[in-house]
């Protein structure tokens, strides 16, 4: 004897998927049994109907043209588009100042960046005035 | 298939083809999720930019329905959650009204004794959006448990079970309002 939940969970399950001749038989004997299983089987049916026949207001008219018009990619502002290019550009000029102290100086030490061995207040007076 | 050929190789009135053989199919999914309205018409129309966009990638016909169905899904879901994003700023504001007047259903709304049909549509846009995408695929649009779990991608257990705890909800939210 199968209980009321078993036969609940079979009707749910027999509406989207395949049960077995023998899950049939209980959901059949089940239905006969609980008379209420049976009316919600049946408010599910109708329930399953109306969904199926849900309608929708018509596509309107317009609907095709809209997208033509709509389906350009979104503009990317100039900036953007170029930034990879940008980035890659300063990181060359960069390089080329740093690999150019290197091959120039035999060294990338503060005092070959800089050109400069000491710099004392007076001295960059001095240069600052020049 | 040859519309698809067509599209790729740049023939737009292909691809304008393509739009008009999918365009109600389309429109019914993002309804049911979203409900009548502009919105849901944007949302529609997005699914087919998001297709001209990837062409290149389709192989054949018969992925194309699938495909459009589970852009057509997923923007919906986007959307909903962008909206209840929206509304939760907006609500101690007191700017709740776009939701409606933009398509998005009101949750709260009552609805009045009327057609089944029309219930069940109002009815349905009170499950959670996840129930209603498997209704919306199950149940609206004919596919399978299998099909709408691939569309999905989620197990066809999941399936199985979203879709009969939505239907135990709708068979709620009916008997509430006086269906028998």
């Amino acid at each position: 004897m199968k209980d009321k939940n078993y036969i609940k969970e079979l009707l749910y399950r027999s509406l989207d998927t395949s049960i077995s001749r023998k899950e049939e038989q209980n959901l059949a004997e089940g239905l006969i049994r609980f008379p209420e299983l049976e009316t919600e089987r049946n408010q599910l049916l109708r329930m399953r109907e109306a969904l199926a026949a849900m309608k929708v207001s018509t596509t309107p008219t317009d609907f095709s043209e809209s997208v033509l018009a709509k389906r350009q990619p979104p503009q990317v502002i100039p900036l953007q588009r170029w930034a990879p290019q940008i980035a890659a550009a300063c990181v060359l000029v960069l390089l080329s100042f740093v690999l150019s102290i290197y091959f120039g100086e035999g060294s990338l030490d503060m005092t070959s960046v800089l050109g400069v061995e000491e710099l004392s207040p007076e001295e960059a007076y001095t240069l600052l005035n020049y | 298939m040859e519309a698809i050929q067509a599209a790729k190789a740049g023939d737009q009135r292909a691809f304008k083809r393509l739009v008009e053989q999918h365009a109600d199919p389309v429109r019914r999914t993002v309804i049911s999720m979203l409900g009548e309205g502009p919105l849901a018409e944007d949302v529609a129309q997005e699914v087919f930019i998001r297709l001209y966009r990837s062409l290149g990638k389709f192989q054949g016909a018969a992925q194309l329905g699938t495909y459009l169905h589970r852009v057509a899904i997923n923007l919906a879901l986007d959307t909903i959650k962008q909206q209840k994003r929206r509304r939760r700023w907006q609500l101690p504001f007191g700017k709740n009204t776009e939701l409606t007047a933009k398509g998005i259903a009101d949750p709260d709304v009552q609805f009045e004794r009327q057609d089944l049909r029309e219930g069940i549509a109002k009815a349905l846009r009170q499950l959670t959006p996840e129930f209603r995408a498997v209704v919306t695929l199950r149940l609206v649009q004919g596919y399978s448990v299998q099909e709408a779990a691939n569309i999905l991608d989620i197990p066809t257990g999941t399936v199985a079970s979203r879709l009969a705890r939505a239907q135990r909800k709708l068979q709620e939210l009916l008997r509430a309002e006086g269906w028998r």
